[in-house]
């Protein structure tokens, strides 16, 4: 019995001592210990990678040839990596990189937020699986993907290769090329002055709002979600929009023409042109609708 | 010879920029994407393929004893083959290169052509590397000089910087690569008439492995075959691999697959009412090209 007692105070004591050590370092940890802050010199051009795990990823461009990173993790065991090449003089390589430290950390716990500001002309190549993207005020092209989470693009005019697997993307005045693939995300355009776009999903919904360049070239497909496009009534376009199973609603103007030896019918297939016909909007689904219409 | 001029198309020039690097492993993934778009890129693309198809199936042939003979004499003739006072310059020649004093090199290659010329590659060479911008190599690299390195025991400490990119699983890592490859090639093939398609891939050879069987079993015969076989080895990877994976990851490419897999039974459903559908022809190869990327991506993420 006497043995007992003694075992308890003795664990009693070594709780009461991790206590007191770990209680400050949490203290310590809770004040913003996982936080860092730097500001660093590159080139006008940089290349940016950022290879993340879960968590907020914000870029934006801005007219200093440096970057100023600010990044916070969640968990002392998650650390961050910062590469800089060349090692001396301006950064023509930058990349940051999130890990674990201890592979049976909680999932809730895997968390690293980044706030990046950086050249405009600087490319960037960013992974953040589970985690949102967002980006604003960049000219050079940037590869953004991502597994779970939300990608938001404002104001972007370099080539866009933006990816999700359930995530949705938005992408707001491209002005540059733009890529864009989900498989059950929805895809949302909203006033591209971009010439070319190609988006793409399975089972998400795409919208498509604002005009349309001239002799752009629009290629917008689904496979069960709805297609809508949303422009307005001084655009000028030749349409195609075709869907298996859905239905093709078309509220604009338009100057129909036939397809030779197409097995849709009426409904579900319509090709035309609006005004002058200067761009190309080619939309196919396999079974959701497609729905055109005027902006009010 | 034709020179060659600046492709005034600056998505076609990127793509032949970036062209070798892919064709020599590393992922480079606006070929495929430019590949889809450009008709004229995606021709070039499927030719080098098939050119390099064809030069692996090329026989061994060993040249006749008199062309060795004539290239001897005309080698000897031309100084080619090593003297004593070679030997003693290829000696010196590497002290020589890292800034050392070696009469002997400066001497020897006055008198010998040979030894003169590969002194001034090296010095080429050297000048050339000083100009070069400083490039950071492929993650194929990092990743292959980690597993070497984790191979040979130079790791005992949980390893910093680069880390991610580093700790790559080289199986994943391979499986993704090979996926990508067999994409192109079958990219190539889906180009063909079916006719050329099903002398390279009959039904009966798609049958051999059970998993494409059970695919192939309820598509049309043909193509699509092999495309069911790349995506179904590719799904068995994934599940040998699913339990390492973070749980919210493996849902959220759970929900996609079944999505995936839900438009894949509706497109060979409509295949077997209207097999001349080419909508629900092009919807299924991009279903399966699709389950191909999120399995590919799923692999990339195991033990993450």
């Amino acid at each position: 019995m006497n043995r007992t007692i003694v075992s308890s105070k003795s664990v009693r004591k070594v709780l009461l001592e991790l206590a007191a050590i770990l209680l400050p370092a949490a203290m310590l940890w809770a004040a913003g210990e996982g936080r860092v802050e730097k500001t660093f010199d590159t080139t006008r051009e940089p290349r940016i990678s950022l290879t993340n795990l879960k968590g907020i990823v914000l870029v934006r461009g801005w007219d200093r040839a440096q970057v100023h990173v600010i990044y916070m993790v969640v968990s002392p065991r998650l650390e961050v990596d910062s590469e800089f090449l060349p090692n001396t003089g301006p950064a023509e390589k930058v990349h940051f990189d999130t890990h674990l430290l201890d592979a049976t950390i909680p999932s809730d716990q895997q968390v690293a937020d980044y706030t990046l500001d950086v050249p405009a002309g600087a490319s960037l190549e960013i992974r953040n699986p589970r985690g949102k993207i967002l980006v604003q005020g960049m000219q050079a092209d940037a590869s953004l993907q991502s597994v779970s989470g939300d990608i938001s693009i404002r104001d972007y005019s370099g080539h866009l290769l933006v990816r999700t697997v359930a995530g949705d993307i938005e992408i707001i005045h491209p002005a540059g090329n733009v890529e864009a693939d989900s498989v059950t995300g929805n895809l949302h355009f909203v006033s591209p002055a971009t010439t070319r776009l190609h988006g793409s999903t399975t089972s998400g919904h795409i919208l498509f709002e604002g005009d349309l360049s001239e002799r752009g070239d629009y290629i917008l497909s689904d496979y069960s979600g709805d297609v809508d496009i949303v422009c307005p009534a001084s655009a000028s376009y030749e349409l195609s929009a075709k869907t298996l199973k859905g239905k093709v609603f078309n509220t604009m103007p338009m100057t129909r023409r036939r397809e030779s030896a197409s097995s849709l019918g009426t409904s579900n297939s319509l090709l035309g042109t609006h005004n002058t016909g200067k761009a190309t909007i080619e939309l196919t689904s396999f079974s959701g609708n497609i729905r055109i219409r005027p902006q009010e | 010879m034709e020179e060659s001029r600046p492709n005034p198309f600056p998505q076609c020039a990127r793509f032949e920029s970036e062209l070798e690097a892919y064709l020599e492993g590393e992922t480079r993934p606006f070929i495929t994407s430019h590949s889809r778009d450009c008709p004229a890129c995606s021709t070039l693309h499927a030719d080098l393929q098939a050119i390099r198809q064809a030069a692996r199936e090329l026989p061994l042939e060993e040249p006749s004893p008199a062309v060795w003979s004539n290239l001897h004499a005309r080698l000897e003739a031309e100084g080619a083959f090593a003297t004593a006072a070679c030997t003693q310059f290829e000696g010196a020649l590497e002290a020589y290169m890292e800034g050392e004093a070696r009469p002997i090199v400066a001497t020897h290659a006055r008198d010998c052509r040979p030894c003169a010329a590969l002194l001034a590659d090296l010095q080429a060479i050297r000048k050339a590397a000083r100009e070069l911008p400083l490039e950071e190599p492929s993650r194929l690299v990092w990743a292959n000089v980690r597993a070497r390195l984790e191979a040979e025991g130079a790791f005992g400490t949980p390893v910093r910087g680069w880390r991610q990119i580093l700790a790559w699983r080289p199986l994943p890592h391979a499986v993704a690569l090979g996926v990508l490859a067999t994409l192109v090639i079958l990219g190539s093939l889906l180009t063909m008439p079916s006719n050329e398609m099903q002398r390279c891939e009959t039904p009966e050879a798609a049958s051999r492995s059970p998993a494409v069987a059970q695919i192939a079993s309820v598509i049309p015969a043909g193509e699509d075959g092999a495309l069911a076989r790349v995506v179904s080895d590719l799904d068995s990877s994934f599940r040998a691999n699913e339990a390492s994976m973070a749980p919210d990851l493996k849902a959220t490419y759970e929900k996609s697959l079944v999505s995936l897999d839900g438009s894949i039974r509706e497109c060979l459903d409509s295949l077997q009412h209207e097999p001349r559908n080419t909508l629900a022809h092009d919807y299924l190869l991009t279903a399966y090209t699709r389950k191909a990327e999120v399995l590919s991506s799923a692999l990339e993420s195991v033990g993450r």
